[in-house]
């Protein structure tokens, strides 16, 4: 069985785990990438990319962006699911979209089952969650503009770009995780209460429990880093990361099956239970694009950004003490939101209006269900009440550590030492020509001069300096 | 009036600042300071510089401007205090927070101004006792 820490070796040569990676076989040097880059990350050396990792946040700008698909995602393969008994299928909000207007959610919740997981609990409880939850974080005092952690690339841009801004971000855990932990708790309670009439267990734990394997099918490369490193808590009861783009061609095959046979049933086990139900918002679908969480959460004079360029145009005006009248920043990385996440297969436009068609169709529900096939969620006495509005306090969800800024550009540790470097930067920078064409492999000429002071290039890597130097000669 | 440009001055003081390493609050109350000192030479100076100048005790930035220069100091310090036009106003600045919030955020704050003489406002942070994170 593989495991987390088996995955391919490109992205596991330093500290720190990331989900994007430089396939360097494919990389021309073009240097479209550095550009994109929101942390200035990227470099072109010797004629390929380099990913600097201590800046990298996986948001996904340089698979977007590369014209020769060199700038990849490790997630994890579906095969893993084979090494558990019980295979729980997390899907994001955002793969409801994945298949089109005329795609019922239910249908899609059916098809998982048949490509082979026993039960379905999706995030959008725990963004349902996360949304009632939030409403309550925000009526306590704190500083304002509060901002949105749902999204793993904002909390790992803010602790790098931002880091003054960490205690405006919303301490709570991201709906993901919300749901991972409830439906394990929920399965696991079930289990030892003799609720699992599935009898499996090939694959059992040394206490003889059968072993639950939690998979998240998610848009997004930043949620794979974030189930590996997590922020704000511990360890992520996420077992697995499946991309949209692996799951999306067995999915679609079973569901068009599905469709052509009109089933709407699992044979053997009935219409899904419904379960889970969390009262008083409208679900946790519309998280999936942008606008969504906002609509959910219902705060007057709320902002919603989206985009990577746009998200950094606001924190930038924010961290300038401004915009404190604005109570809450939904904020998310992907233009769109997730639907338009770096691993979807759909067109993130269609796929919003399909996320659209969801929300609506689950508004009669009052909440997105956890469903199970099995009979495996049995909500016993401790689970009572966990979705009620009533019961909806923050306090459960908060983060269990602190995030630490991570100042990565430092130049050194030293005041004195990293002022005179600091000047000497300047002083680089006004001598270069100033064009940021990017040809020396750093995305603009200050990050040229910055690499130049750490003695990672020199000044005669600048072109044109160096061809209006000979010409002068 | 160009406000096109506004907070450039901020975003780059806070650029370099982040090279240093130095205490979070420290850079936000620069970049806060810094935001409004360029506001004000946006609005009220008709342009001028801001200079940043930073030893390993303390940062202090200069701001200077040709303006009409500050007619009654105290009043210009009073929060809710502006002389913006009504123009300026209309495209949400102006609320007469520009100086007490530099104020608030400096460690020390010497304004030299005069009618028709420009203005020059000069702020300190004290390094030491922010306690630089390091």
């Amino acid at each position: 069985m593989k495991t987390r820490a088996d995955m391919r070796p490109e992205a596991q040569t330093g500290n720190f785990f990331h989900s994007v990676y430089l396939d360097k076989e494919l990389c021309v040097g073009c240097t479209t990438c550095i550009k994109r880059c929101p942390t200035q990350a990227i470099r072109v050396r010797d004629g390929k990319a380099h990913i600097a990792e201590e800046r990298c946040i996986d948001c996904g700008e340089c698979i977007r962006t590369c014209p020769k698909g060199a700038k990849k995602w490790i997630s994890d393969p579906l095969a893993v699911m084979e090494g558990y008994d019980i295979k729980v299928a997390l899907p994001a909000p955002s793969l409801y979209g994945q298949f089109g207007v005329d795609t019922a959610p239910d249908t899609v919740f059916l098809a998982l089952r048949d490509i082979g997981f026993d039960e379905v609990f999706d995030v959008a409880w725990g963004a349902a969650r996360l949304g009632l939850a939030t409403k309550e974080y925000l009526d306590a005092a704190g500083p304002r503009p509060m901002i949105s952690s749902a999204c793993p690339v904002v909390v790992r841009l803010v602790q790098l770009r931002f880091p003054s801004l960490i205690p405006q971000l919303v301490h709570l855990l991201p709906p993901f995780e919300i749901a991972a932990r409830e439906l394990r708790r929920r399965l696991e309670a079930s289990i030892a209460g003799g609720g699992d009439k599935g009898n499996r267990g090939a694959n059992r734990t040394t206490d003889g429990q059968p072993r639950i394997g939690v998979f998240f099918i998610s848009p997004c490369t930043s949620k794979v880093t974030a189930i590996r490193n997590p922020l704000g808590y511990v360890r992520s009861e996420v077992d697995a990361v499946f991309s949209f783009q692996d799951i999306y061609a067995p999915l679609k095959k079973a569901i068009q099956r599905r469709k052509a046979a009109g089933e709407s049933t699992c044979a053997g086990s009935g219409p899904p239970s419904k379960m889970g139900r969390i009262e008083g918002l409208g679900g946790g679908f519309g998280w999936a694009r942008s606008d969504g969480e906002l609509e959910a959460l219902n705060v007057p004079g709320a902002v919603s950004v989206d985009g990577i360029d746009n998200l950094i145009a606001l924190l930038e005006e924010i961290d300038n003490g401004k915009l404190g009248d604005i109570p809450y920043i939904e904020a998310l990385a992907c233009p769109g939101g997730c639907v338009g996440g770096p691993m979807v297969v759909a067109n993130p436009h269609v796929a919003r209006t399909a996320i659209k068609a969801v929300s609506v169709s689950q508004k009669g529900e009052e909440a997105p269900e956890a469903r199970s096939f099995n009979g495996g969620f049995d909500e016993g006495p401790s689970a009572a009440g966990i979705g009620r509005s009533a019961d909806a306090g923050f306090e459960a969800l908060e983060w269990e550590e602190e995030l630490p800024p991570k100042p990565v550009m430092v130049l050194d540790r030293d005041l004195e030492k990293a002022l005179a470097m600091a000047e000497r930067l300047e002083e680089l920078a006004a001598s270069l020509p100033g064009l940021d064409c990017g040809a020396c492999g750093a995305p603009d000429c200050r990050a040229l001069a910055e690499d130049i002071v750490k003695g990672e290039a020199e000044l005669d890597d600048c072109i044109v300096r160096l061809r209006r130097k000979t010409s002068d000669s | 009036m160009d406000f096109s440009a506004a907070g450039k001055a901020s975003t780059e003081a806070k650029r370099f600042l982040a090279r240093l390493g130095l205490d979070q609050n420290l850079v936000k109350r620069i970049a806060i300071a810094m935001y409004e000192g360029e506001m004000n030479i946006a609005i009220h100076g008709g342009g001028g510089s801001a200079e940043l100048e930073i030893s390993t005790d303390k940062v202090e930035i200069l701001f200077q401007d040709k303006g009409p220069g500050i007619a009654d100091l105290e009043l210009a310090m009073t929060e809710g205090y502006s002389t913006a036009s009504e123009e300026v106003r209309s495209m949400g600045f102006g609320a007469g927070m520009g100086m007490p919030n530099m104020k608030r955020n400096a460690d020390s704050m010497i304004v030299d101004s005069e009618p028709g003489a420009g203005t020059r406002i000069s702020l300190m942070f004290n390094l030491s006792k922010t306690g630089p994170e390091r």
